[in-house]
């Protein structure tokens, strides 16, 4: 199974479940749980079951191409079901089973692995999925969003697809991987990651860095402010990769480090608040359109980790 | 009496491996009080579980709660009976709040009052209506240190709930939790066993889950952890670390253990073994193996939830993962092997330690100039300039890319890069043994050089801390002060080092611009915790306490003191060495400063023969305990001034100190002042009153 059938499998077996299937954001992105898709759906009681490929980038993660196993932009198979359904544990196995991993043939384990998004002040409880030792999925339980409790408890997925793909492809350096026929996924990727570690390492300007922050930051409370949510919510997304970036620079300290990423929270959360006052003035429009046979909920991987030293793929 | 069997089964998504063992033990507390408190007997009680199930057994249980009797007091016999013996209203109020008829009233003396007393009887009930609270009780008090809601915010548990079984013998006891019932259906293993199974009876619980392929008890899991591995290690020629943990952690991660071997590249060993160690344990609790002479092997064993298929490919998969990993380490050691550690430095320098107190590069400078400023003073100039270099480097691995990923090896990596370096062993070893003792047991530094650097730092830590505010109280102690104490004090003793902690905490005030205010707590903290230190080690509270007084500069002399007072103490002769002692400082505790300065020694004056003994006494002991003193001989000291009991005794029965004559009585007042002198070469004996 190549790269784009293994997506494409996931693609079509949620799509079975009643999972509506969005594409990628057109925004950076530390990990899928940021996509507006995930950060702002989950608030309030409207239900939502949702798949979409995510370009995750964490520019301290770069190694220049040179690492099998770590990458400063990768992809992450991002799942919300919502509510949680009472069987999701064995969805999320049955979707494994659709990627031809067959778990009677291997050691599949649920490992506690909370999960907490400092800069969007979200947290969560569930799992690392284990495949045979190897983290391919995180799955989580949210608790809060944006500092707001859910209404509907979501299951998030989050697939680690490069190391999935190694796995079935028993391939151990990720720009071996098959992404089609003879298209390798270094030939996609391999210069990209060169020059994004270079760029996030060694070129990014910081002063620019710092202050196209401070403009995001100020676009984002001042269209709030009239009521744009949505595109505020945007800037909030901006201004957190322009953070990571100065951050693989080295140009912030620890000291200086809370205080940014309180700021990027005290905006996220105003955007996760208006966003609930916003559905509920619409009359919550999603209600009941995701009732039916397909009653899957599934949990997302979570956004792990401020990026440094974690799993990359 | 008829007796059934209880069972009470959880079944839940998994549950954290690391609260299991706490949660077990936690439940069968609760049950084992509830089921008290309910009066219901039973033969065992059992309480174990998996990561998806948490299950209490309870067997031969009574059907019928024991019969209840019990006195309840009411108002005095004067205010319960009338003029005429007759029970007043009050009584009579008092015997229908309890229930109770008259016949059920009688009168109780306590503490020579006479009380109305009710007899209150309850016929034990059906245990079968007790059991839904029971269990409904039990869910409602296992509160997890970690939880969370999946539907309603009210209810909460480690993970959802998605099945109970409750029965009592083959009878279903109703009791929900979050929307779920109880009912029969339990679940057998995720993978090798059936998606729902039925338990009619109680005792069949175990068996069929057996051949559900779950191993409901934890204990025996971790048995067949532990035989697994013997196993392979016989295989291998071998010897895997029985770390209890990790085969507890183990154990709590799967329902049915399948211990496995593998292996990895030879190569990977030339990474320091800390790093291979950490990687193994803790990224993927697998259980690193080591061969006949100590050396690690290429292997590790690892434990599946799952009997596969084939095992091979679950052995190959987790290799995968291991060598990924490995390969990661190696890069990292490969990078910082590129950056000398004296090159890290100015990086260090941006690290903070703690908000008000700088870098931790300017922290190891601090530490530096205390080491050198106290190497000087002892005059342990051999290893001043090995002590420098170790300072200066001593905390540079923080920020090499391999602490960065496993803060666990900070120390080995220093001392690891600093061999290669070029550093001398002196050095590299002085940097990992900076951090010895890490835990309560572990090995002291074995070369002065890494000792002195760790005394410095922790001495540091104990006076900057304490200079910015953040002393320990209570059960906080974020910065670790009383371990830091706890080291210092281990090292002294353990290295035999006889420094003047005194001095050092002065030196290190002064660097750190500490006050006397400041230093007051410094010391009484100092002071406290070895205090508990030598209790700890079986001292008596009496000596600990005048070691402490007399000796808390120098811990060594404050250990050995109170050693040779063990040696001492059931000796004839130390009895009456500490009367004496009580005695002089009674009679000079009470006068006064302008009495004391008066008292001269003139021997001409002396009359009495035992006045002129006890001086010959002073005379020839002064200068033995001088000797014995310098040379911190605790017990030749004691034996010496035990000498002068007799004299002093003596002088007690015969000589009015307290004399008319004041030129007598001021001679006579000397004397024993001059005998306290020496007394205080000990300490207060009146602490061993």
């Amino acid at each position: 199974m190549n790269f784009q059938e293994l997506i494409m499998s996931l693609e079509s077996f949620w799509t079975g479940r009643g999972c509506v299937l969005q594409q990628p954001y057109g925004i950076e992105v530390g990990a899928g749980t940021m996509n507006p898709a995930t950060t702002l759906r989950v608030i309030g009681p409207e239900p939502w079951n949702v798949a979409y490929v995510e370009p995750s980038r964490r520019p301290t993660d770069g190694r220049y191409g040179e690492n099998p196993n770590r990458l400063q932009h990768y992809y992450q198979y991002q799942v919300i079901l919502k509510p949680a359904p009472d069987d999701i544990q064995d969805q999320y196995l049955d979707s494994l089973r659709a990627l031809g991993i067959d778990p009677a043939d291997h050691d599949i384990r649920f490992v506690e692995d909370d999960w907490e998004n400092p800069t969007t002040g979200a947290w969560g409880l569930g799992w690392e999925v284990w495949l045979d030792g190897m983290e391919i999925t995180q799955f989580t339980y949210f608790q809060q969003m944006g500092g707001v409790d859910m209404d509907l408890v979501p299951g998030e997925l989050t697939y680690g697809i490069e190391r999935i793909a190694m796995y079935v492809q028993k391939v151990d350096n990720v720009y071996d991987l098959e992404w089609s026929g003879k298209v390798k996924y270094g030939d996609v990727h391999h210069r990209s990651e060169v020059e994004g570690s270079a760029y996030n390492f060694e070129i990014a300007d910081v002063d620019m860095l710092f202050k196209l922050f401070g403009m995001y930051e100020a676009e984002s409370a001042r269209i709030l402010e009239r009521g744009m949510v949505l595109p505020a919510y945007d800037y909030v997304l901006k201004c957190s990769h322009a953070f990571n970036t100065l951050d693989a620079r080295n140009a912030i300290s620890v000291t200086e480090r809370t205080g940014y990423i309180g700021r990027v929270r005290a905006l996220a959360s105003a955007c996760c608040k208006a966003y609930l006052k916003q559905r509920e003035d619409m009359g919550f429009p999603l209600m009941g359109k995701f009732d039916g046979p397909c009653r899957a909920e599934s949990p997302d991987s979570s956004l792990r980790g401020e990026g440094h030293g974690g799993d990359a793929l | 009496m008829i007796l059934r069997d209880l069972l009470f089964e959880i079944g839940t998504e998994e549950i954290p491996a690391r609260f299991m063992t706490w949660a077990i033990a936690e439940l069968e507390r609760i049950a084992a009080e509830d089921l008290a408190a309910l009066r219901l007997a039973y033969e065992k009680l059992t309480v174990t579980g998996t990561p998806r199930r948490v299950v209490v057994y309870a067997e031969n249980v009574a059907e019928r709660q024991e019969d209840f009797e019990q006195s309840v007091k009411g108002p005095p016999r004067t205010q319960a009976l009338d003029a005429d013996g007759k029970y007043t209203k009050a009584a009579l109020g008092f015997a229908k709040s309890r229930g109770v008829k008259e016949a059920d009233l009688r009168f109780e003396e306590v503490n020579g009052v006479e009380y109305l007393f009710a007899v209150v009887k309850e016929a034990g009930r059906d245990a079968a209506d007790l059991l839904t609270g029971f269990l409904a009780g039990l869910l409602k008090k296992l509160v997890f240190p970690k939880n969370m809601y999946w539907k309603d915010p009210s209810v909460r548990f480690a993970r959802p709930v998605r099945w109970i079984v409750a029965l009592w013998d083959g009878d279903l006891i109703p009791v929900s939790f979050g929307g779920i019932a109880s009912g029969y259906a339990s679940r057998g293993h995720r993978i090798m066993g059936s998606p729902s199974v039925n338990i009619p009876m109680a005792k069949d619980y175990w068996g069929i889950m057996e051949r559900e392929m779950v191993i409901v008890d934890h204990n025996r899991r971790q048995k067949m952890i532990t035989s697994g591995m013997e196993e392979i290690e016989k295989e291998i020629g071998g010897t895997a670390e029985r770390d209890i943990e990790l085969i507890e952690e183990n154990a709590q991660l799967v329902e049915y253990p399948v211990p496995f071997l593998g292996s990895f590249e030879k190569e990977f060993l030339d990474i320091p073994e800390e790093v291979l160690i950490a990687t193994m344990k803790k990224n993927q609790r697998y259980f690193p193996v080591r061969d006949s002479s100590g050396r690690l092997m290429a292997n590790f064993i690892g434990v599946s939830n799952n009997k596969a298929r084939d095992m091979a490919v679950v052995r190959s998969g987790n290799e995968r993962v291991l060598r990924a990993r490995l390969y990661d380490a190696a890069f990292f050691w490969k990078e910082d092997l590129q950056k000398p550690l004296e090159s890290l430095l100015p990086k260090l320098d941006k690290v903070l330690y703690q908000e008000r107190l700088g870098s931790v590069f300017a922290k190891s400078e601090r530490v530096r100039a205390l080491a050198a400023r106290l190497l000087a003073d002892i005059g342990m100039t051999d290893i001043a300039e090995a002590v420098d270099r170790a300072a200066l480097l001593s905390k540079a691995d923080l920020v090499t890319s391999m602490v960065f990923e496993f803060p666990e090896v900070q120390g080995v990596m220093g001392r690891e890069y600093a061999k290669r370096e070029g550093e001398s062993g002196a050095v590299a070893n002085a940097i990992f043994e900076q951090y010895l003792p890490r835990f309560a047991g572990d090995e002291l530094p074995k070369g002065r050089e890494g000792a002195i650097i760790g005394l410095c730092d922790r001495i540091d830590t104990i006076v900057a801390i304490h200079r910015v505010g953040l002393s320990p109280s209570g059960s906080q102690d974020p910065y670790g002060l009383r371990r830091a104490a706890r080291c210092i004090n281990e090292i002294l003793w353990g290295l035999g080092l006889d420094i003047d902690l005194g001095a050092l905490f002065g030196w290190s005030a002064e660097a750190l611009d500490a006050g006397e205010g400041v230093m007051e707590k410094v010391l009484e903290f100092y002071r406290n915790r070895l205090h508990n230190q030598l209790r700890e080690r079986g001292h008596a509270h009496g000596t600990t306490s005048l070691a402490v007084a007399s000796m808390w500069r120098k811990p060594l002399q404050a250990l050995r003191m109170l050693d040779a007072f063990d040696e001492v103490a059931d000796a004839e002769w130390f009895a009456p060495l500490v009367l004496s002692a009580v005695r002089v400082n009674n009679i000079l505790g009470k006068l006064t400063d302008a009495e004391m300065a008066s008292a001269k020694l003139a021997p001409d004056m002396l009359k009495e023969d035992a006045e002129k003994n006890l001086l010959s006494a002073l005379d020839r002991q002064s200068a033995i305990v001088s000797r014995a003193l310098a040379g911190y001989d605790w017990k030749a000291v004691c034996l010496a001034l035990s000498d002068l009991s007799g004299a002093i005794s003596g002088f007690f029965d015969d000589v009015m100190v307290m004399s008319d004559d004041m030129g007598l009585r001021n001679c006579r007042l000397a004397l024993l002042a001059r005998c306290r002198g020496l007394f205080d070469s000990i300490g207060d004996f009146s602490l061993l009153k």
